[in-house]
């Protein structure tokens, strides 16, 4: 059985489920023509019908992929079936991704309040000092280069537009 | 004729100061941008650059487009073959033999070769599609709905089959890349569908934001896993002669290039078919058609320029269904498609009647741009090689960053940046759970004109399903449809019955063995 497989399964079926939900409020059919509801019902039903399929496939035992480091005892056979002997694993999600997929999300809303330099200049920080532990000067000097360097780049040579703080300072979006 | 005199005005059209400029800086950036490891696939590529082009005028735009995409595709094969580390999985085909070479000092015969043998194949595979693109248009005029309904689930379900090793998780991969194109107001009715209220999703889910959390960021996510130890780089020759293959590596190569141009053609016509099973496919047929197979893997220059033909020859191929019919193959050209719709250019079999000032200058800048790759790139390794030093520790926050400059960029909406963070983690959770993305790239890109061509259909019918078995040519790519994925089940449950039961006979002769020890 892979745990992660039906976990997967879990998840697809229930999305498929709350979609399928919503979509039955939507006309399937209106003035004899297909509505609104008609796609997204066919797609959300698929969904469902997939995610109990994948928790299927997740059940079953895996193909025999480990070779047997000894004889299995006819006894432990027919009594429980041994199972093949257990590798250790890593953990499915990995702290350093986690860790900055945290700072990632957490700097988003500071965008609208702080602006985009000063806000991608306490990201680079937390990512560099640290998650990464560097400390040196090409660390220093990245953490604050890089975003000027960016809205330089974007707004004033190619006039887009990114976030803006809240005190209207005028210096750099801030 | 007016094949080729439609080609000439589209030369004429492509090789005007400000698109030669801007297809010179396409190829330049995909370059600079491709050869950045864990970034460095095509359709990341274009995505990330997609504000840039959206800016400039269409034509402008496409040119430069393929302009990047010449010059990602590129950058893939200088890692691979200096550094053994492919940026795309097109080129890791190339370490085989590339990075051998490489080894025995010849790295720069084998860049060269990987861009001659590239060239030549970009050229037959351009010249193709000259004449096959209007063909297939013309074939395609007689397309209606239902035609083209039966046509988009046939290139969705030929994807999925040929993306991953299993065909549940493609499928759910294609099911919530549709489900995701329905976000927003439907266009028959305004009614709002999945938008929970939020004004920011009436116009559904902008194409930029999916691809860079799928492709770009999500990557960065899974590659932050990787220990990466240092990398020992190899010298990149410095003198332009010393690119230069000699007359023997050219007679070892010929016919691998010209297998590789043919290889890639077709594959790149089949959607799904992609550079990765091209450069793969002709490695293999290379190989086996040797006279010598025991060289391959140990510096045969034949197992660079098969691959790279194959690799360059696939983009000619891949614009048939892209321009002709508005069937993306791959993710680039699911990126390409987005890029042509956004620009409100609707490609098909009227592209080339309606908007023949954008079709031809396209299939002219495919070439001019591996001209440009040729002249500029191939001299410029040296220091695209530089680039490699910075260290992926200051690179990746570099590549988040931006990825938050093309998010805010399409709407000027801080909701754009969270709906990022959320196919961030999509990304990231499905290439953890083995789940291939480019299915559902594509069924987003394809999802509106899926739905509003089975509606129409349905429409003509009178709500009868069985019109998709009455039209001959529906009726068609239906059945063929149906023997590819029966072939393809089949096929697996083949496989997966030899493992088993090679698993078991190993098992039994283990077993065996130990029993006779004792």
């Amino acid at each position: 059985m892979r745990r992660t497989d039906v976990a997967f399964g879990v998840v697809v079926t229930a999305l498929g489920a709350g979609a399928l939900t919503m979509a039955l409020f939507m006309p399937f059919f209106s003035e004899n023509t297909p509505g609104p509801g008609f796609f997204p019902r066919l797609v959300s039903s698929a969904l469902v019908i997939l995610g109990l399929l994948q928790i299927r496939q997740g059940l079953r035992p895996a193909t025999p992929e480990v070779r047997p480091i000894a004889p299995v005892s006819h006894l432990e056979k027919v009594a429980h079936g041994k199972a093949a002997p257990r590798e250790p694993g890593k953990p499915f999600l990995s702290r350093r991704p986690l860790t900055v997929l945290a700072a990632y999300i957490v700097a988003v809303p500071l965008f609208g309040v702080l602006g985009f330099v000063v806000t991608a200049t306490l990201l680079l920080a937390f990512l560099l000092f640290y998650v990464e532990k560097r400390r040196n000067l090409g660390a220093y000097f990245g953490t604050v280069a890089i975003p000027i360097a960016t809205w330089l780049l974007f707004v004033q040579l190619l006039g887009m537009e990114l976030p803006n703080g809240m005190f209207h300072l005028g210096v750099l979006g801030i | 004729m007016s094949v080729l005199t439609n080609l000439i005005d589209g030369f004429a059209t492509a090789m005007t100061v400000t698109n030669l400029a801007w297809m010179i800086a396409g190829a330049v950036l995909g370059t600079l941008i491709g050869i950045l490891p864990g970034l460095g696939n095509p359709a990341a590529t274009l995505a990330i650059l997609l504000p840039l082009t959206l800016r400039l005028p269409p034509t402008t735009g496409l040119i430069m487009m393929a302009g990047i995409y010449h010059g990602a595709k590129f950058a893939g094969a200088t890692t691979a073959i200096l550094l053994n580390i492919p940026t795309e999985t097109s080129s890791v085909v190339l370490c085989y033999d590339g990075h051998e070479l490489a080894k025995q000092g010849r790295a720069g015969p084998a860049m060269g070769m990987s861009a001659i043998s590239g060239f030549i194949a970009s050229t037959v595979g351009i010249v193709a599609l000259t004449f096959a693109a209007p063909l297939a248009a013309q074939l395609a005029v007689n397309f209606g709905p239902p035609e083209f309904a039966v046509l988009m689930f046939f290139g969705l379900l030929l994807v999925v089959t040929l993306a991953g090793k299993s065909p549940v998780k493609g499928l759910i991969s294609m099911f919530l890349g549709l489900l995701v194109s329905t976000v927003g107001v439907d266009i028959f009715t305004g009614t709002e569908r999945f938008t929970f209220g939020s004004v920011n999703l009436y116009d559904g889910i902008e194409f930029l934001i999916l691809t860079l959390g799928l492709f770009a960021v999500g990557e960065v996510l899974v590659n932050l896993e990787k220990v990466r130890g240092k990398v020992e780089k190899l010298d990149a020759p410095k003198r332009l002669r010393d690119y230069l293959p000699n007359m023997e590596d050219f007679k070892q190569s010929r016919l691998a290039i010209a297998i590789g141009s043919v290889i890639g053609f077709f594959i790149g016509a089949l959607p799904g078919g992609g550079s990765t099973m091209a450069s793969f496919v002709s490695y293999a047929v290379v190989k086996n058609t040797s006279k010598h197979p025991e060289r391959f893997g140990t510096g045969a220059i034949e197992g660079v320029a098969g691959p790279e033909a194959a690799n360059n020859s696939e983009a000619g191929g891949a614009m048939i269904p892209l321009l002709s019919l508005g069937l993306p193959g791959s993710a680039s050209t699911s990126v390409m498609l987005a890029a042509l719709l956004l620009y409100g250019v609707q490609p098909g079999p009227l592209l080339f009647t309606n908007h023949p000032e954008i079709a031809w200058p396209v299939i002219a800048s495919l070439y001019l741009g591996t001209i440009a790759l040729l002249v500029l790139n191939l001299p410029l390794i040296p220091l695209w090689v530089q680039i490699l030093r910075i260290p992926y520790w200051l690179l990746y926050p570099i590549i988040l960053i931006l990825a938050v400059v093309g998010a805010y960029s399409v709407r000027g909406s801080i909701f754009d940046v969270y709906l990022l963070m959320a196919f961030s983690v999509t990304g990231y959770l499905l290439r953890k759970l083995e789940v291939p993305a480019t299915p559902m790239l594509m069924a987003f890109v394809l999802g509106p004109e899926a739905e509003l061509t089975v509606r129409q259909s349905l429409m003509l019918s009178n709500n009868n399903p069985m019109i998709f078995l009455e039209r001959p040519i529906s009726a068609t790519i239906l059945i063929t449809t149906v023997i590819v994925v029966v072939l393809s089940a089949w096929g697996r449950r083949r496989q997966r019955r030899r493992a088993a039961s090679a698993a078991l006979h190993t098992q039994f002769v283990a077993t065996a063995v130990v029993d006779t020890v004792k």
